[in-house]
């Protein structure tokens, strides 16, 4: 269509548009317009792609999201949870984690919730029961460690829930070990929160 | 170091499967250091989120090292960031050993706000819950 679109312009932009001769439309067999006929093509054609661009730019999925999804989840990789070899309860969280990101990047509803929907701060609380009454979770992997802060003080000015991450130092000598001095607490994202749910879910609680 | 509380979550203590979330409900209050050998490290509940909590004082008898760091009481600090331990001899405190990974000689390590900290090792370690 674009392709069309761009080679042939004078076919959807000609100024015969707008005389008012009249044809019969052969599957109509009634007579219309010519350039009401044309424009209503071309309204049929035009339409979708300008409803396409307009969602995109709307859409909440924007590259910084992507970006902070990304980041938070460059070390929760399914390859680092097969090179674990057994599969414990945080690393089977952290493959849901996976699977979770890619279905909320297509979905586009990285953060907000949707209309009626439990804020973040009431679905964290609710998980606080789940996790045996303690207000941490804790995830790793080879690489990372994500400590979720379901409720409780805020720290560093952020309130509950947060989350920090923390890189795994691979120069310590008891492995793993990570470097939590200095990691940056930040704000629990939908995300977060859905991989504790469904961690938390995978270990029976 | 003989202790009847062991360190679960890098923000909490346990003790007879009780968990005293140190980090997300309790505020540091202080740290009294005896002439015989005897450290208290002292945290309430804190006013927002630790309702119906009683404060916690974990008191080091004999004690053979003990360190003090940062801008601790120098600077208005009530946050706990984390506990953990760490190696005799091993000065790089940007990670923690867990309680796994530890050996007995391991210093406790407590990371408070503003870059503090407080590295203690005794020969013995109680966790009182005070029944005021």
């Amino acid at each position: 269509m674009l392709f069309f679109l761009s080679r042939q312009p004078q076919r959807f932009f000609h100024p015969l548009w707008v005389r008012a001769s009249t044809v019969t439309a052969r599957s109509r067999r009634r007579t219309v317009p010519a350039a009401m006929d044309r424009i209503t093509v071309t309204t049929r054609c035009i339409a979708p792609l300008l409803l396409i661009i307009a969602a995109v730019m709307a859409t909440p999925t924007s590259a910084s999201a992507r970006r902070d999804l990304q980041n938070r989840l460059s070390g929760f990789t399914s390859a680092d949870a097969m090179r674990i070899g057994d599969e414990t309860p945080a690393t089977a969280g952290l493959r849901w984690a996976n699977h979770d990101a890619t279905t909320v990047v297509a979905s586009g509803s990285l953060n907000a919730p949707r209309a009626g929907a439990k804020s973040l701060v009431d679905q964290a609380a609710d998980l606080v029961p789940r996790n045996g009454g303690r207000h941490r979770v804790t995830l790793r992997s080879p690489s990372q460690k994500m400590e979720v802060d379901l409720a409780g003080k805020a720290h560093g000015g952020v309130p509950t829930p947060h989350t920090k991450i923390s890189p795994v130092n691979p120069r310590a000598p008891k492995q793993p070990a990570y470097n939590t001095k200095g990691a940056a607490t930040e704000a629990s994202t939908q995300q977060d929160i859905r991989t504790v749910r469904r961690y938390l879910e995978r270990t029976g609680n | 170091m003989e202790k009847d509380f062991e360190v679960g979550q890098s923000n909490e203590l346990v003790k007879d499967g009780r968990v005293y979330d140190l980090h997300n409900l309790y505020d540091f209050s202080g740290i009294h250091i005896g002439a015989q050998r005897c450290v208290r490290l002292s945290f309430s509940p804190n006013p927002e989120h630790g309702g119906g909590l009683r404060a916690v004082v974990i008191v080091f008898h004999r004690v053979d090292f003990l360190q003090v760091g940062g801008s601790l009481g120098a600077t208005d600090i009530t946050d706990l960031d984390e506990v953990g331990y760490k190696e005799p001899g091993d000065e790089d405190d940007s990670w923690l050993l867990d309680a796994v990974r530890r050996s007995p000689q391991a210093h406790l390590f407590f990371r408070l706000g503003a870059d503090a900290f407080v590295r203690i090792h005794s020969a013995r370690a109680r966790l009182w819950e005070l029944m005021l």
